[in-house]
């Protein structure tokens, strides 16, 4: 186990912060560690890397106890802060050299070779960047000395949708180098589309961990097919997985759990004008964990 | 330059060093030149402090000299005025060493590092005391430009220079109590400026109102005031038990930073 939480809990004086959090993350993946914002995800990494220290329970990283072996786990360790703060009046370059420095030195070439990926503009003073330049910093000093584990605190915020992309080359390159991912999101499509499993936490509990496929079979996808002509709804009411079927003129709207597949093929049966399938939200993946709480908002 | 904490503080001072360098030079060449026309009335001054009573003379520190530049560096520069102005960036700086980088946020970058905390600590507070004595060597040699500048001939410089340097001790003691009410909890920094300089000022009025207010002895002893005394240095000396004292309170205050700092959580 890279990172492992045993019954983690943390309390702000009465402001709760994680509840009995049990937490593994296997040695080479990317996990996802997903959740609203202020469910407890900083607080979760904050104690991984002894920032904060646990009210009750433990956590190891690479093995090792947070608390006592922090520094050992600092130097095999990047990571990305949830509210990453820079020095506003070095250069770029300058914030790298000093953590470098802090570090014993790190490769120049690949730091040099992660800032032209991130078309990263390291010749100017920290408090003329844009919050997006600042994460590319941010990303950089964990990326920089090849760490065994990267932690990862909603890495894509403020990064335009290219760099992102760029982004998730790097956390695929990483994978592949051999090295274990933990990052934290809320955005689901997100995570669908890096990891390879997601912890989801809601209100300081771990609700669940599962395979990126699971999630998605599990998952609610609200669906809108327009028709050439009346919307055809009895054919659909009847499908498995299909709820809340509502028609007028020719648009037809419902619910599918998992593969839109059987959707698909009656539709096809007809003169499709057009179909459109919104990404799951995070609350409607909450809503297919939490049936129950998703009953008592309707 | 900024390989490692000592050095990214020291450079994140450069300015303030300047300015500040600058400054208590200046001030420290202006003041002294005063002393000619005070030393020409020094004799009807002289009469007129003997004649005070003794309340009044204790309050300026006791017996006073001013036939002497020594003596008029201790009563009017020494006493209170320039440790005043070292305790005002120093006490800040001081609340500054955790508190700055915590209100910032930028304390989880740094300790991300493999860098402990206590060696975090040890090497701003390195850099506070660097700052402190260059600044204290920039009022000295104000001092020693002054009287050439105002032809001051007996003039004893290694005196000058033990005056000077023996504000250290009593600036950098409050600027170690200002690191260790940050290091005990998050957010503080604020508060520990305000405390610490009032708790600087209080104790200064209990240390000065002693003789004329039948301050119990005990008080006066708790006064870190009473263990500098740069009003009396003309007269007294350096008083090397005191020196030791404040010294060894700085270096508890800091070990008790390190102590607390590593045990609490940071930026909560």
């Amino acid at each position: 186990m890279i990172i492992e939480t045993n019954k983690l809990t943390k309390y702000y004086g009465k402001a709760r912060g994680v509840i009995d959090l049990n937490l593994g993350v296997e040695q080479g993946e990317v996990f996802g560690f997903l959740g609203p914002n202020g469910a407890g995800k900083s607080t979760t990494i904050r104690v991984l890397m002894d920032f904060i220290r646990p009210t009750s329970g433990h956590a190891r990283v690479l093995g090792l106890d947070s608390h006592r072996d922090a520094l050992e786990i600092h130097r095999r360790v990047g990571i990305l802060p949830g509210e990453l703060a820079l020095y506003p009046k070095l250069t770029g370059r300058q914030m790298l050299e000093y953590l470098g420095e802090l570090r014993g030195g790190v490769d120049w070439g690949y730091v040099d070779q992660l800032a032209e990926r991130l078309d990263s503009d390291l010749s100017r003073q920290i408090k003329n960047y844009s919050s997006g330049n600042k994460q590319k910093i941010g990303l950089i000093q964990a990326f920089m000395h090849r760490p065994e584990l990267l932690i990862l605190d909603e890495p894509t915020s403020g990064l335009d949708p290219l760099i992102q992309q760029e982004f998730y080359a790097m956390v695929k390159e990483a994978k592949e180098a051999g090295q274990t991912i933990f990052l934290s999101s809320h955005i689901l499509p997100e995570v669908e589309r890096v990891c390879d499993r997601v912890g989801i936490i809601r209100e300081g509990r771990l609700v669940t961990v599962e395979t990126i496929p699971a999630i998605k079979s599990k998952a609610l996808r609200h669906l809108e097919i327009v028709f050439d002509g009346p919307a055809p709804a009895h054919e659909f009411e009847r499908l498995p997985g299909v709820r809340d079927v509502t028609a007028r003129n020719g648009h037809l709207r419902c619910t599918v759990v998992g593969t839109l597949d059987d959707v698909v093929k009656v539709a096809a049966q007809h003169t499709v004008v057009n179909l459109i399938s919104e990404e799951p939200n995070l609350e409607d993946v909450f809503l297919t964990f939490y049936g129950r709480e998703g009953n008592h908002a309707q | 330059m900024r390989s490692n904490v000592f050095l990214k503080t020291l450079y994140d001072m450069r300015r303030a060093l300047f300015w500040w360098g600058l400054g208590l030079f200046l001030l420290s060449l202006y003041y002294i030149t005063f002393y000619p026309s005070m030393q020409e009335s020094s004799a009807d001054l002289q009469q007129m402090l003997d004649r005070m009573p003794e309340s009044i003379r204790a309050l300026m520190g006791g017996e006073v000299d001013l036939t002497s530049v020594e003596g008029f560096l201790s009563l009017e520069a020494f006493s209170f005025f320039y440790p005043i102005l070292l305790l005002a960036f120093a006490v800040s700086y001081g609340a500054g060493i955790i508190g700055s980088e915590e209100e910032n946020g930028t304390l989880d970058l740094l300790l991300a590092t493999p860098v402990p905390r206590w060696r975090v600590i040890l090497e701003k507070f390195g850099a506070l005391v660097v700052f402190t004595v260059i600044v204290l060597l920039t009022i000295y040699l104000g001092f020693l430009v002054g009287a050439q500048v105002a032809d001051i001939e007996d003039m004893d410089n290694v005196f000058i220079l033990e005056g000077v340097l023996n504000m250290l001790p009593i600036t950098l003691f409050f600027a170690a109590l200002a690191l260790f009410l940050t290091a005990l909890r998050s957010g503080g920094r604020g508060l520990a400026l305000g405390v610490t300089l009032g708790l600087a000022a209080i104790s200064y009025l209990i240390f000065s109102m002693a003789e004329i207010s039948n301050i119990p002895l005990w008080l006066r002893r708790l006064s870190p005031w009473h263990y500098y005394n740069g009003a009396n240095l003309a007269q007294a000396g350096i008083n090397a038990g005191h020196t030791a004292l404040l010294l060894g309170l700085t270096v508890l205050l800091v070990g008790g930073s390190l102590w607390a700092f590593q045990r609490r959580d940071v930026g909560v």
